[in-house]
């Protein structure tokens, strides 16, 4: 593991391209998956200094880093459910964390979404699942599918869902 | 972009979502809203990790979607063990059904349901209601509708500024159901059925001078079929035993205010108290109804 002498020891997490992030092993740690592959508790043992990534593209591992790299020094509050407002910025006031998701794209939320579940990151995956759930609050089915870009149902099919789940209806 | 999700993610999503948007999820596609296979079904348990065990879930057999799987996730991890005594499956009831019944239950209690134009609620809040009529002779009924009590312990605390009628206490949800009362000022208890209204052994009421000061509770314990009152966390008996089956929270002022407010369990909820003996003389509508009405002009 490296040493910077004003982090600490370092650690490089490598994409499925096998581009590399250095960033300190504290803040890497906050991910189980890192934990893991690292399979030690101490960090003042000897180990490998790399971590590949295989599921995670380059981008993508580059906004975790970035996430990775800010809440070990600003942790990001938790999210209680219930919530406690019906906006992403009534829930998460930190406006750092804010920034970070209103900064990237559809695709790239939901890359963030999967890697952060890969990587066992958990106020990462609390906030890009937050993030998802309020573009789908309030949304109907067909709304939904524009924002998940699902394709539509038959006729037949949207039917037979609705016969499924007839109790709300009923109600 | 709907396959970046796998039923763990979508949980994580999920959690976050009311019941209704579940279903607006599941009705979006038959990833998230068709039944999966067996198999499926397995790898969806092991996905998501198991809270508590539903291998003996012999409705099991086509397989639940991936938005029952995340709402029975959601019902089993992320309430208590006092919610999930109030809200047990029925059968092969929709996940996502009982999911609802949690959200309704955390809801702040309010009176949907009013009776008529004689009774309205304070500055828009819907917990707290008022006479619009000075008339003394006049009760005004208001109702819980939202809260469908029918397993486990609720509770309801009940304040007001000022007598001098307030009968408080639970409806039946069916046509012929029953109805138990409570009267603060007097004490007065009674059950009104298809029989008719048996008055039953009252409890100590309260002072015109001590109401404004003065918590009521209702506590409805459907496991143990009692309807338990309550004042300022003080037990002062049980007024009703052998309950049992669907009710919701009612209540009838005259001449003052009422809110309502769900509360905490009370910590002696447990306690088994022995039902007084109640009086058996069933009453006519007609005959109860002077009591009331005596109580009432009082």
């Amino acid at each position: 593991m490296d040493t910077d002498s004003d982090a600490g020891p370092t650690i490089k997490l490598i994409s499925r391209v096998g581009d590399a992030f250095e960033l300190p092993y504290k803040a890497a740690s906050l991910s189980q998956t890192v934990k893991d592959a690292l399979g030690v508790e101490d960090d003042e043992n000897e180990h490998s200094d790399d971590v590949e990534i295989v599921k995670v593209d380059t981008p993508c591992l580059e906004k975790v880093v970035e996430f990775l790299k800010h809440y070990q020094k600003d942790p990001l509050n938790e999210i209680k459910t219930p919530l406690e407002g019906n906006t992403f910025e009534d829930v998460v006031k930190q406006t750092w964390y804010q920034e970070f998701v209103k900064g990237v794209d559809q695709p790239m939320l939901f890359d963030l979404v999967t890697a952060a579940n890969f990587m066992a990151i958990q106020p990462l995956l609390d906030l890009t699942c937050l993030q998802v759930s309020c573009q789908l609050m309030g949304k109907s089915a067909e709304e939904i599918r524009v924002i998940l870009n699902i394709p539509k149902l038959t006729p037949e099919e949207e039917a037979k869902a609705r016969e499924d789940h007839r109790w709300i209806f009923d109600d | 972009m709907k396959d970046s999700f796998n039923n763990a993610t979508m949980l994580g999503i999920a959690s976050f979502l009311e019941p209704w948007h579940l279903v607006n999820l599941a009705l979006t596609c038959k990833d998230f809203g068709s039944k999966q296979g067996k198999k499926a079904c397995q790898q969806i348990k092991s996905n998501c990790g198991d809270g508590a065990s539903s291998a003996n879930d012999t409705d099991n057999v086509g397989g639940w979607s991936m938005m029952e799987e995340t709402a029975r996730q959601i019902v089993e991890t992320m309430s208590t063990e006092e919610e999930r005594a109030c809200i047990p499956r029925r059968g092969s009831e929709s996940w996502m059904s009982v999911y609802n019944e949690l959200e309704m239950l955390r809801y702040e209690l309010i009176f949907d349901e009013l009776d008529d134009y004689t009774v309205r609620y304070v500055d828009g809040d819907e917990s707290h209601i008022c006479c619009n009529v000075g008339s003394l002779d006049h009760m005004s009924g208001a109702y819980s509708n939202h809260c469908i009590m029918r397993a486990g312990k609720h509770y309801a605390e009940f304040q007001t500024n000022g007598l001098p009628s307030i009968m408080a206490g639970i409806d039946g949800t069916s046509i012929d159901g029953e109805l138990v009362t409570y009267h603060f000022e007097s004490g007065f208890c009674a059950w009104h059925g298809s029989d008719g209204i048996q008055a039953l052994e009252g409890v100590e009421g309260v002072r015109a001078d001590e109401a404004s000061s003065t918590r009521f509770g209702l506590l409805l314990d459907l496991d143990n079929g009692t309807l338990a009152v309550y004042k300022n966390d003080q037990r002062l008996g049980i007024i009703k035993d052998g309950i049992s089956g669907e009710y919701i929270w009612s209540v009838d002022i005259c001449g003052t205010d009422l809110s309502i407010n769900r509360a905490a369990i009370p910590n002696d909820a447990n306690q088994i108290d022995i039902c007084a003996d109640r009086s058996t003389q069933i009453f006519s509508y007609g005959k109860c109804l002077d009591a009331y009405t005596n109580i009432v002009r009082s």
